[in-house]
């Protein structure tokens, strides 16, 4: 019993136990060393940015390679009936019957109709100037109608000798006291000779009276109608025509970085025709180099007669490339395209060529088919090529917002801030880094030297230019340790600006840089913050 | 303030002495409620009434600031080291309050050799895990280590109503047994799981890198929040609010017991496993994140002329407004889901000696606390009070336990407390003359406090003896008696 309450009493004693701490404001602090790493900003240049029209084939101009970027525009595609419409024709043939033939009619004492020929040539209404020597007809109608004077009548089988159907004239039969008669064209063949321009008509013709007073001259007449005409070939000479304009426009998205101030070389713009018709056609050309402020225009002035040659024989087809560049083009191209170069637009025209002695023909299942295509080199200069940009960095508010209360700024032992860069560009770079303050304003005095040069990618011939095979790289801190903290502190840094300058050696127009693909510009910056939160 | 919080304090070493911990529960016998652990144990008596008993856990391996100060002559230091070096992968920290609205108990049979019981109790938990790498972060910074790993974060809540019917029979005077079945009513249960939270930072360039997932399972809470606006339940009170029905679950407990003589008394149980199926109010979510990076901000605004700088940071606060967009647009359900409660698996061996005295050693093992082993006197002051004494040890647990239980007639008051080095106490003041008092050893602390009316009373203990023939097995002349169970 009595060891019971002893060990009780030994418990309590336990519970009475105590430690006394004061949390006054001077309370000493022991912590482990801490570290903050923060990434603060990072830049990554690079060709393959380029929009995927680029290719990737590296070319000369003479001045050195050049990535030549290449994209296609919309083709453009001329049909046929693009060129030339057809109205419905119309081809009227008239017969006046003798006084003998319309004696005959009314001595008849029976009303016996006469039998009369007809042999007429007459134009063609609605070819408008086309010389017709052959038309084939992959639709359409003929319709035909006949008509007569009062107190006759007449039924007649026409023949067309210029028109043939699986291989045969045709020959119509029509009668006056009928609607007319139709024949579907689709087929036939209408064939005339060099000169010809009438539609020959032959045929014999029935004549009877009707009991009613018969005219002195009565006429008997045949209205040929060619309606809804859908022509698969046409071989003769045509006329005039309108001249077939098409307008294109293309914009050059470039990533903003190379629209910096890396120059472009001149582009070029190419136009290849290939056609199936046989027409010959020459091309007109204009056109304007799109900047943002305001468009460059330009005429072509082609060295040689920009000529589309015509397709021999139907089925066959010819081609023709135009090219626009500094060569042709008033004023010449060859100048440096503005860094705003934003794309090139052109208005486009083809005239049909006098053929001369030779026959044309347009064929419904052939075009005249235009593939405009622009390349533009890109060769830049190094010191042309500048990158500039701020981002925000308050330092105070940046750590202030990491740091466990109650630990203030001054517990910060180490401020690191780490640059790394890899090269791949084939030209040394110049970094600078500024402080700034909330105006906007350089804190120069922040930094001893500020400037730091990358050297350029290591370079290797192949192909026949030179590519990167080795990036540059390069790794540098700038440390703030002590005093110099509590200054940068107090500076009252409210962003960091990065201005990185292209600076290969030589005059401009000596080392120009081709810029192919896989090329560019990797920065990152961090800030690493030693912390000491214990406190005396 | 200062008394205030003394007052608490003293309030918790009061209940402390009227406290008892489990471990400590299992060396007091006069105590019905030790059938929780020890189903097939037969309490005292033949029969019992359990009046309302209240029952806090706390436990933490981490969350003890008293052990992070130090005072000597020159002053106070807060020791960070302290606390960074005692930190864990996962540290955990739970909270857990119980209350035994009502048991009871009677023996049946002949010989009164079974014994039937009942029970109803409400039980609050709560846990929160949190990753060490998040709480040494703001001490040590993300360069200490390439990367902040939170697959530890976890928490869950769990409300719930446990009705218990069990019975305990001894077969032989070797051999008892006992088994419990449980209906539970769940109320409220949120949890979150399946954290992937990840943050790298590249030595070098300090360049980040984050991913993370997250998912939450939840029941019941949309009926407890619309409680809280003054709706439902809760507005007419808790009562009412206790009474509503809640999502199904089962629960059981068997235990073993073998006495080879009068001397020793080996036991074995399973106890609280069980789970419960939610189908209140369920709202589940997942969340995934696409890993990102940020190297920092992305220059991008090129010009030679001064004019046209441009703050880049717009650019990349849009972007990452979007990740986090994307990432907090949860997938949502409500199906139905089953939440498990953690077993405990407890093996005890007990010597006795005369005079109602006696020795325990038991080893513990559940899933949340690992494996402890405890180690027990128990001394009886006749039929008076009784009296025990644990030390259990075991992951992040060194507790000192004692706890009694009296008898005035057929009142039986029993109070544990499994730690009194939690007693042990640092007070810390600042300014103003406020302070507050914090356990040295806050690692764990669980009492338990109660009133029961026990039918019959403790056999008056004997004298040490050689064991007698038994009287409940005359025929059995050749074996040799025990005198198990203690009370008649």
């Amino acid at each position: 019993m009595n060891g019971m309450a002893g060990a009780l009493l030994g418990l309590l004693l336990i519970g009475c136990l105590k430690e006394t701490h004061r949390l006054d404001a001077d309370v000493q602090v022991v912590a482990p060393a801490g570290a903050w790493g923060v990434p603060l900003a990072n830049l990554s240049l690079t060709t393959d940015d380029l929009p995927t029209t680029f290719t990737e084939s590296v070319a000369s101009n003479g001045l050195g390679s050049a990535f030549v970027w290449t994209s296609e525009f919309p083709r453009q595609v001329i049909r046929a009936e693009d060129l030339v419409t057809w109205p419905d024709l119309e081809t009227t043939a008239l017969r006046t019957l003798s006084q003998e033939e319309v004696q005959a009619l009314g001595f008849l004492p029976a009303g016996e109709p006469i039998e009369v020929a007809i042999q007429e040539s007459v134009p063609v209404e609605g070819v408008e100037g086309h010389e017709i020597a052959r038309l084939e007809f992959a639709g359409g109608t003929l319709r035909c109608t006949a008509v007569a004077t009062s107190g006759i009548w007449s039924e007649a089988a026409l023949t067309l000798p210029q028109l043939f159907r699986n291989g045969e004239p045709v020959v119509l039969s029509t009668s006056s006291l009928v609607n007319g008669t139709e024949l579907d064209l689709t087929g036939a063949v209408l064939l005339m000779a060099p000169g010809e321009t009438e539609l020959a008509i032959a045929g014999e013709v029935q004549v009877g009276r009707t009991g009613e007073l018969i005219a002195p001259e009565a006429e008997l007449g045949w209205t040929l109608t060619w309606d809804a005409l859908a022509i698969e070939l046409f071989e003769g000479r045509l006329g005039a025509l309108d001249p077939m304009a098409f307008t294109a426009a293309h914009e050059v998205a470039l990533p903003e970085w190379l629209q910096g101030s890396i120059g472009l070389s001149a582009p070029e713009l190419k136009l290849e025709v290939e056609q199936g018709q046989g027409i010959g056609c020459s091309l007109e050309l204009s056109g304007q180099i799109l900047q943002s402020s305001s468009p460059l225009p330009f005429q072509w002035t082609p060295l040689t007669p920009p000529v589309v040659p015509a397709a021999p024989v139907p089925g066959a087809t010819t081609s023709a490339t135009f090219l626009l560049n500094d060569a042709t083009t008033a004023p010449p191209l060859g100048t440096w395209v503005s860094s705003e170069f934003r794309g090139l637009s052109y208005e486009a025209a083809f005239s049909v060529v006098d053929p001369g002695e030779e026959l044309q023909f347009l064929s419904a299942d052939a075009e005249i088919a235009v593939q405009p295509s622009i390349e533009v080199p890109f060769i830049g200069y190094a010191s042309r090529i500048a990158w500039r940009d701020t981002v925000p960095c308050d330092l105070e508010a940046a750590l202030a917002g990491h740091l466990p209360a109650p630990w203030s700024l001054h517990q910060i032992n180490r401020l690191t801030f780490r640059f790394q860069t890899a090269n791949h560009l084939p030209l040394g770079i110049a970094v600078q880094a500024h402080f700034l303050d909330s105006n906007g304003e350089f804190l120069d005095d922040l930094f001893l030297d500020s400037t730091t040069f990358l050297e350029p990618a290591l370079m290797a011939q192949q192909g026949g230019h030179d590519v990167p095979v080795a990036p540059g790289l390069r790794t540098w801190d700038l440390v703030f340790e002590g005093a110099a903290v509590a200054e940068l502190m107090a500076s009252g840094v409210h962003s960091l600006a990065f201005e990185l300058t292209g600076c290969t050696a030589g005059s401009l127009e000596q080392r120009p840089v081709a810029f192919g693909p896989g090329l560019g510009l990797s920065l990152s910056v961090g800030m690493r913050a030693d912390l000491n939160l214990s406190t005396p | 303030m200062k008394r205030v919080l003394t007052i608490v304090v003293l309030a918790m070493g009061a209940a402390n002495l009227a406290a008892q911990g489990d471990a400590v529960l299992s060396g007091l016998s006069w105590v019905p409620h030790q059938l929780e652990t020890l189903p097939h144990r037969r309490p005292v008596g033949t029969g019992f009434l359990s009046l309302p008993e209240v029952n806090a856990v706390w436990a933490t391996n981490w969350l003890q600031p008293a052990q992070w100060l130090e005072t000597n002559a020159e002053g106070t230091t807060l020791n960070l080291n302290a606390f960074v070096n005692e930190l864990h992968d996962g540290n955990q920290l739970s909270v857990e309050g119980r209350v035994n609205w009502l048991g009871f108990g009677w023996a049946m049979g002949d010989s009164k050799r079974h014994f039937i019981s009942g029970s109803a109790v409400e039980v609050v938990r709560a846990s929160l895990t949190l990753p060490g790498d998040v709480l040494r972060l703001p001490f040590l910074g993300n360069l200490h280590a390439s990367s902040v790993a939170g697959e530890s974060l976890a928490a869950q809540l769990d409300h719930y109503r446990r009705f218990s019917f069990g019975w305990q029979a001894q077969w032989t005077p070797r051999w008892s047994s006992g088994v419990r079945l449980h209906h539970l009513r769940g109320f409220e249960h949120a949890e979150l799981r399946d954290a992937e939270l990840n943050w790298s930072t590249d030595e070098e360039d300090f360049s980040w890198e984050f991913s993370g997932a997250a998912a939450v399972q939840t029941a019941g809470l949309a009926l407890l929040m619309d409680s809280m606006d003054g709706n439902t339940a809760l507005e007419r009170g808790a009562s009412a609010y206790l009474k509503e029905a809640g999502s199904p679950g089962w629960g059981v407990d068997v235990g073993v017991a073998f006495c080879p003589n009068e001397h020793w008394v080996v036991e074995s149980s399973f106890t609280g496993f069980g789970g419960i199926s939610w189908n209140r109010e369920v709202w589940n979510a997942r969340w995934e994140a696409d890993p990102t990076a940020f190297d920092g901000v992305e220059l991008g605004a090129w010009a030679l002329d001064a004019t046209a700088l441009e703050d880049s940071a717009s650019a990349q606060l849009a972007q990452w407004t979007e990740w986090a967009d994307a990432a907090l647009a949860a997938e949502e359900s409500a199906e139905p889901f089953q939440s498990t409660l953690p077993g405990l698996w407890l093996g005890q061996i007990q010597r006795r000696f005369p005079n109602g005295h006696s020795a325990q050693f038991a080893m513990r093992h559940s899933a949340p606390s690992g494996t402890t082993c405890s180690a027990g006197a128990t001394a009886s002051l006749g039929r008076f009070m009784q009296w025990n004494s644990t030390y259990t040890h075991g992951r992040g647990v060194r507790a000192l336990g004692v706890g009694f239980a009296m008898r005035f007639g057929g009142l039986l008051l029993h109070t544990t407390v499994d730690n009194v080095l939690a007693a042990r106490v640092a007070q810390v003041e600042w300014g103003d003359a406020r302070s507050i008092w914090l356990p040295l050893d806050a690692s764990r602390l669980h009492v338990r406090a109660g009133l029961s009316w026990v039918l019959g009373r403790p056999r008056k203990p004997l004298p040490e003896r050689r064991a007698a023939p038994s009287t409940r097995h005359p025929g059995a002349a050749s074996i040799k008696a025990v005198s198990c169970p203690d009370f008649q």
